[in-house]
């Protein structure tokens, strides 16, 4: 993925989180495989996370577009215990994530980041390691 | 949760936190507020050890001159089935069976170390990619089994 069309996008993810209080957590890097955008708002004791990520797909390329499989996530944790649900995916190629894809993604964005508000203390299943203490 | 997973994991931080006296960032910390340093101390802290750049199986050669664009990698070895939960990594139904290897001494600019957000790994942000000459002996990836 090109570095502007990756500032274009998380420009434009980032306009329409932080109408409902979510602050992007930085411009966006390759996390093994895969262009992740992440996004957090604190609030009633949680931490909340929404989670946008282009993964390259080979065999759906066609012409000189690389098209990306499109994935948003909702998570949640209280720096012990954490929880991650896929809310919604698509596919998109390369100048959809220029101009159109914000829009298509519209709707997926909209439920990730009422599902991450919905989480309660009841919803994290999953345990991070605990720290560790200097001996 | 795999047994060795978790013990490469728990040895990490221990040379981290514990031999190195790092204090590995929370998740909610945003990149611009990571630790900038050079990858020399890096590599101090981490006893010399490699640091891992996972991949999917198309993307094997994309790499092997380096890159600027901005990329995460972690310190801990993990098995394909366990890369995509301990990372948190998005696609994945999609194991990641290649690994770059990257001496960290040869990248000039790292941020971290941070706790995966709602994944149980560590990670390291390269900024400004990985130069050639960063990539381990052998110059291409291994195969992870």
């Amino acid at each position: 993925m090109r570095v502007e069309t990756s500032n274009t996008f998380h420009e434009a993810l980032s306009g329409r989180l932080k109408k409902r209080g979510f602050s992007h957590l930085g411009p966006g890097a390759d996390r093994h495989g895969s262009w992740e955008w992440v996004f957090l708002k604190a609030a009633e004791g949680l931490n909340r996370f929404v989670f946008v990520s282009c993964t390259d797909v080979a065999q759906f390329v066609t012409g000189d577009l690389p098209w990306y499989r499109v994935q948003v996530w909702a998570g949640a944790d209280d720096h012990i215990r954490f929880v991650r649900r896929l809310t919604g995916e698509l596919r998109a190629n390369e100048q959809h994530l220029g101009k159109e894809l914000p829009g298509m993604l519209s709707e997926t964005l909209d439920r990730a980041m009422t599902e991450a508000e919905r989480f309660r203390g009841v919803d994290l299943t999953e345990i991070y390691l605990p720290a560790r203490t200097k001996r | 949760m795999g047994t060795a997973s978790f013990l490469a994991t728990m040895l990490d931080q221990e040379i981290l936190e514990v031999r190195a006296g790092l204090v590995i960032a929370p998740r909610t910390t945003p990149d611009d507020k990571l630790r900038a340093t050079d990858g020399n101390t890096v590599a101090a802290e981490l006893g010399g050890r490699y640091l891992l750049r996972y991949m999917l199986p198309r993307q094997v050669g994309q790499f092997r001159d380096g890159t600027a664009l901005p990329q995460c990698a972690t310190p801990t070895p993990y098995a394909p089935e366990e890369t995509v939960s301990w990372l948190f990594l998005p696609a994945p139904d999609e194991d990641r069976m290649y690994v770059m290897v990257l001496d960290a001494s040869r990248i000039d600019r790292i941020l971290g170390p941070r706790w995966v957000r709602c994944g149980k790994g560590i990670e390291y942000l390269l900024p400004n990619g990985f130069p050639k000459g960063a990539i381990v002996a052998w110059g291409w990836e291994m195969q992870v089994t």
